[in-house]
């Protein structure tokens, strides 16, 4: 008796040794209710092809091209980078360094003086005398995004280069905050972080219209806004609550 | 062989992001995990196209990568939660109620999927849809091929009588 988890194995011909796959076929053709069991098998399965493919929301293809742009956009300056020297892109860089430079002395420091788990969402009552490490990965992450959106200011009145600097910059900064948020097993902080980068990166495009841009450094100030507050409130409850 | 160019990356994303993304749903679930896989798998192709081989087309190195993201973020989702694939086999317990989105896959699909766990739901997409062998399946899984297999005769036979339905509909 041939079981119909074999026949599912001989449908998807895997999973069953050449000499099973051939037994198997030679019982189909001559046995009628076995033939029927598995075509009707075959049909089933089959009806689940015909299931209509679930529509792309049209804003993530949107997303999805203007990813491609921004890392093509973002590779040709890099390969192209000015050797001149730009206050701006110096600049960029001082603040990228010391916002990356205060995020890691805190951690380190708090990282030192506790071994409890890294929490980015704290919600229980600190002991007193314990830091939370968590509160040093928000306390460095509000540094990058009033950094970000403090050098997102400056883009209206930035030439190319330092335009692409100051956004490769954030980028970066963004990744290491995402990859961070991922290691502290906050998964929400990071896809928030991940959000941003499309935007980033569309905003790096040389061929993006005025107002295009403008609508897209709006929602992205916007946005960062929102986690800006939510962290500054988190951080202030904290302190009421100590 | 030449690099697949930024027209390259265009045209596969409207030929073939519809199918990318809905493949990561099936597997995750969760649109925003879906999402974040295509955007994952794209971001890792543009900046690891020197290595594609021309083996196969470009949608499809990429479909694979996409699903290998998803996996992984439905891997690290799982974690957080402190569940694992090999938990759900032994406990063989419903999943939660399907979200919002997950219903856009179709009525009659999502429907029939509901009543899958994660790891029945994963072993049947990699092989009924995405057409990977058992063994593939097994190591990105972890685990073995008889586990492999269990959990697709399973997930068969809670489709096929919603699917016989369906047949009969159409």
């Amino acid at each position: 008796m041939i079981s119909d988890d074999t026949l599912i194995l001989y449908f998807y011909q895997d999973g069953l040794t050449p000499q099973e796959l051939h037994d198997i076929g030679d019982a189909i053709e001559h046995d009628a209710a076995l033939k029927s069991r598995y075509e009707n098998l075959v049909q089933e399965l089959s009806e689940i092809d015909r299931q209509m493919q679930p529509p792309v929301p049209s804003h993530l293809k949107h997303q999805w091209h203007a990813l491609i742009d921004g890392a093509a956009a973002a590779e040709k300056q890099k390969t192209h980078r000015p050797t001149g020297f730009s206050w701006l892109s110096w600049g960029a860089s001082v603040t990228a360094a010391l916002v990356v430079g205060i995020a890691l002395g805190v951690y380190l420091l708090t990282e030192t003086q506790t071994k409890s788990p890294l929490v980015v969402d704290n919600h229980t009552r600190q002991a007193p005398g314990k830091v939370n490490t968590g509160d040093s990965f928000n306390r460095g992450l509000l540094l990058h995004l009033q950094s970000s959106q403090a050098q997102l200011g400056q883009l209206v009145s930035s030439g190319h280069d330092d335009k692409q600097t100051l956004l490769i910059e954030i980028i970066r900064q963004n990744r290491m905050f995402e990859q961070a948020a991922e290691a502290k097993q906050a998964p929400e902080v990071a896809r928030v972080l991940r959000a941003f980068e499309p935007i980033l990166m569309e905003l790096a495009n040389d061929e993006l219209e005025s107002e295009t841009a403008k609508a897209l450094q709006r929602q992205l100030e916007f946005e960062m806004n929102i986690v800006v507050t939510k962290l500054g409130l988190k951080r202030s409850n904290e302190t009421h609550a100590i | 062989m030449t690099l697949p160019t930024q027209a390259d990356f265009h045209q596969a994303i409207n030929q073939r992001g519809d199918r990318w993304y809905g493949a990561c749903l099936r597997i995750t679930k969760d649109p925003e995990l879906a999402a974040d896989a295509v955007q994952d798998a794209l971001l890792n192709a543009w900046n690891k196209r020197a290595q594609y081989q021309g083996n196969s087309r470009l949608e499809t190195w990429i479909h694979r990568i996409a699903i290998n993201s998803a996996l992984q973020l439905l891997r690290r989702s799982k974690a957080d939660s402190e569940e694992s694939f090999d938990d759900e086999l032994i406990a063989d317990t419903a999943p939660p109620e399907s979200e919002r989105a997950w219903d856009e896959l179709g009525a009659g699909l999502s429907q029939a999927m509901e009543n899958l766990t994660d790891v029945e739901r994963i072993a049947f997409v990699l092989k009924h849809l995405e057409q990977w062998r058992l063994k593939e399946i097994a190591v990105e899984l972890n685990t073995n091929i008889g586990t492999i297999k269990q959990a697709l005769f399973r997930g068969v036979r809670k489709l096929r009588p919603k699917m016989a339905l369906l047949k009969e509909y159409s």
